[in-house]
């Protein structure tokens, strides 16, 4: 793994350069040859062979550009690159070897942590925080009165885009993974949920919930890097060197490990011809060098870490089915256990019941069944031992204990539509009879307990 | 479907499950020891001792997995949710202990729902009904607490067959599982650990010998909580899958089909023979089929069938109907099956 970081590391040095602080600000330029790295002195030109040079602005920096230069937010639009204040109002053109103040705004400081993007001719800044509220505003450069103007939205808006993940496809503004503060203790939550706004209507639409895979608990706070790459996605955050590539059309996100990309996209960086192009810090001089990492590589690596997304309508059929089938084995299982206990008859001092059916019994049926509660099977002997009265005669008992057990049946018959007690002859002894209890039915002697 | 997101939903419900299990035989025991029996009267569709303890398990069982959900996952409800819970479980421990008052009840129900609505979940749109969409503050809550008093009282009154409100409670929680699913990370295993605990509490309540009533505490408490996930779907802040498939209202209609439809039937047939509509009486549609020799099981999974049916027809027919021709096409099959199994 080692030799494999070093080699990578030698193979993606396409040309460094040293940087003596951090306040220097890496843009992309007009053309694809080459991109700029802007300092407080000057700025580098930097082309993609081993070319860079050093030159002089044309103009002094604008006195009211009076913070460093890598808190500007840079955007690339018809071939220039503005740069907006951190906060939100003052813009920025870099054109022609000088920085010039375009706007005729003033230092709004209401959407810190904002998103600066451009679309279709216009300049954005969507969200950020500011007088202690997070905002999901979204305001539109105006080129000709040079000021902000507030686009109005509608549809699910999310409340509050803080620090967000921010990916532009088509006319598609996708946003995940940001945080939301309570106005009244400041207290930062994360919302977990994809959004959408539809740049041509302003509409906001909720995707879905994010793959929790993909969000790390440890990183709510943590800067987030994230550029677009081959009409992808791909982010990570400032804790691991767990990278991910996001498409939003298959619904796909895909992870991998990467300690060189880790290394090389701290801080600002720009994508240039499938390269990453970022500032990489010296522990020991603690100077910076600009670095280069061919992210073309990573079209190639096949990772078998591939996840969704976005929990989606597929996820959520596939849950209805699922939920279906167990509702429908709920079912059956309750009505297998339904029938075993159905037929469990309570018995009491006075009664046999089951579920609303109620059947007074005379004392001496109650005697009988609940030698039927005890035991399933009750020999004849055992049963007579209930009839048998002193001065009268067995064959008074045999017939009494038949006539009851006969009466009995026949009550629980009419009322239960179940016979409770059947005979059978001794195999073995013809004239031996014993008593047995229906297999369907069960007696709980409740007297007894 | 996320393999470890299934594997922890399983276990969840195998916790709820195995909780509600232990605890419904454990509190069946100690009432019977004390002979807290659930009184026979003549209204009662049972002629078995049972106990009123399913209710006090299932909210032990809720705790049991909050606590666990809280601990090995990021389950979390919000905090003014719980507490009405809580307060909703203490009022329905309370009335089946002591049978406290309607008047009383209601008042500490409406308090109840005020305090859920502290969650910042409550009803803030009609979602296109009636034409409107958004509705003011002060309307959000009337309706929301009203929208909470008719589910916790429906799903009360509907407990008075075995089974009948713990099979449409699972029907509820399953279905709605769905949705919470794939809208929230931290509610996404109240599901399993409700349907779990109340499968468990349904052992008991079939069980002659051991039998067990959800009583007040249960019925209040899962009235509560399908209040909650209601007033969750009718938030317009949260994101509903099936918003391109059925209107939102429509969906949470349908959901609870049965416990609306038979407490608007039974208030307006005693309204019509002048008595209150909160008498307690056996004009409801499930004591029909039991007066028809139905047993009580049968009752319970014929309507928790039609209650299915019903929502999958809505899915069905939305996608081709306005809304209006939808309530029509419904009430024609809830005519219907009223005529065919009822009449």
């Amino acid at each position: 793994m080692r030799i494999f970081l070093i080699l990578f590391l030698f193979h993606s040095f396409l040309y460094c350069q040293s940087l003596d602080n951090s306040n220097f600000l890496i843009i992309e330029g007009e053309s694809p040859n080459y991109y700029y790295v802007l300092t407080q002195d000057g700025y580098y030109v930097c082309e993609s062979s081993e070319k860079f040079s050093f030159k002089e602005y044309s103009k002094s920096i604008p006195e009211s550009l009076n913070v460093g230069l890598n808190t500007l937010l840079p955007v690339s639009h018809n071939d220039k690159t503005y740069l907006l204040y951190p906060g939100g109002g003052l813009l920025y053109l870099f054109a022609d070897g000088a920085i010039k103040r375009i706007d005729r705004s003033f230092p709004h400081r209401n959407q810190y942590g904002a998103y600066f993007f451009s679309h279709k001719g216009n300049l954005y800044l969507i969200g950020g925080y500011g007088y202690w509220q997070t905002k999901s505003i979204i305001t539109k450069f105006n080129f000709n009165s040079g000021d902000w103007e507030i686009v109005t939205t509608s549809g699910q808006i999310p409340k509050g885009i803080d620090q967000g993940i921010f990916f532009i496809k088509k006319d598609n503004l996708y946003v995940f993974d940001f945080l939301t503060r309570n106005p009244n203790n400041q207290k930062e939550k994360r919302n977990d949920n994809l959004y959408v706004l539809n740049l041509k209507s302003f509409v906001w639409k909720k995707l879905g919930v994010t793959n929790n895979l993909i969000r790390s608990n440890a990183s709510i706070k943590g800067a987030k890097r994230f550029f677009k790459f081959n009409e992808k996605l791909l982010f990570s955050y400032t804790d691991t060197p767990e990278f991910f590539i996001a498409d939003f059309n298959e619904n796909i996100v895909e992870k991998f490990k990467d300690d060189a990309l880790f290394y090389k996209s701290s801080g600002h960086s720009i994508i240039k011809k499938n390269n990453l192009i970022g500032a990489v810090q010296n522990s020991l001089t603690g100077d910076f060098r600009i670095e280069s990492f061919a992210l073309s590589s990573l079209l190639n690596e096949e990772t078998n870490n591939q996840l969704y997304l976005y929990r989606d309508t597929e996820e959520f059929y596939r849950y209805i089915y699922f939920a279906l089938s167990f509702l429908t084995l709920l079912i059956i299982v309750l009505s297998l256990y339904y029938k075993r206990v159905a037929q469990t008859y309570l018995l009491d001092e006075k009664s046999i019941s089951i579920s609303g059916s109620l059947l007074l019994l005379t004392d001496i049926e109650q005697k009988t069944l609940s030698l039927f509660a005890q035991k399933r099977i009750v020999s004849n002997n055992e049963l007579m031992g209930l009839f048998i009265e002193e001065n009268k005669t067995k064959d008074f008992a045999v017939k009494k204990k038949n006539k009851t057990i006969q009466v009995l049946n026949d009550k629980l018959y009419s009322d239960f539509g179940i016979v409770f007690i059947n005979r059978q002859k001794s195999k073995s002894d013809s004239r031996q009879l014993t008593y047995f209890l229906n297999k369907k039915v069960r007696i709980m002697d409740e007297s007894t307990i | 479907m996320n393999i470890e997101l299934i594997l922890i939903a399983v276990l969840f419900g195998i916790i709820g499950f195995a909780s509600s299990y232990y605890l419904n035989g454990y509190l069946y025991g100690a009432f019977k020891n004390n002979k807290m029996y659930d009184p026979i009267i003549s209204r009662s569709s049972h002629k078995e001792k049972a106990t009123r303890s399913g209710g006090m398990a299932l909210f032990f069982t809720f705790c049991v997995c909050y606590g666990f959900g809280k601990a090995i996952y990021s389950m979390s409800i919000d905090l003014y949710a719980l507490i009405a819970f809580i307060f909703i479980a203490l009022t329905g421990m309370a009335d089946d202990f002591f049978s406290i008052k309607y008047r009383e009840k209601f008042f500490l129900q409406v308090f109840a729902a005020i305090v859920l609505l502290q969650s910042g979940i409550y009803i803030d749109s009609f979602h296109g009904i009636f034409g409107i969409s958004e509705i003011p503050v002060w309307a959000s809550y009337v309706v929301s607490i009203f929208v909470f008093i008719v589910i916790v009282n429906a799903f009360n009154l509907i407990d008075g067959i075995d089974g009948l409100a713990a099979l449409l409670s699972i029907k509820f929680f399953i279905l709605i599982g769905g949705l919470i699913a794939v809208t929230s990370t931290e509610m996404n295993l109240v599901v399993p650990s409700v349907v779990g605990a109340i499968t468990g509490f349904l052992f008991f309540n079939f069980n002659p010998s051991k039998k067990v009533f959800l009583g007040d505490t249960g019925a209040l408490l899962l009235g509560s909580v399908i209040a909650f996930f209601i007033f969750y779907i009718l938030d317009n802040d949260s994101y509903i899958i099936t918003d391109p498939l059925i209107s939102r209202p429509l969906l949470v209609i349908l959901l609870i089909i049965y416990p609306l439809a038979d407490t608007l039937r039974a208030s307006l047939i005693r309204m019509y023979k002048g008595q209150s509509p909160f008498l307690a009486d056996r004009v409801h549609l499930h004591h029909r089929l039991i007066d028809k020799g139905m047993s009580h099981w049968g009752a319970s999974t014929m309507i928790l069938i039609m209650s299915i049916s019903v929502v999958i027809l809505g899915f069905i027919i939305s996608s081709f109907f306005s809304l209006t021709a939808c309530c029509f096409i419904i009430l024609l099959y809830l005519t219907l099956l009223y005529y065919l199994f009822f009449n």
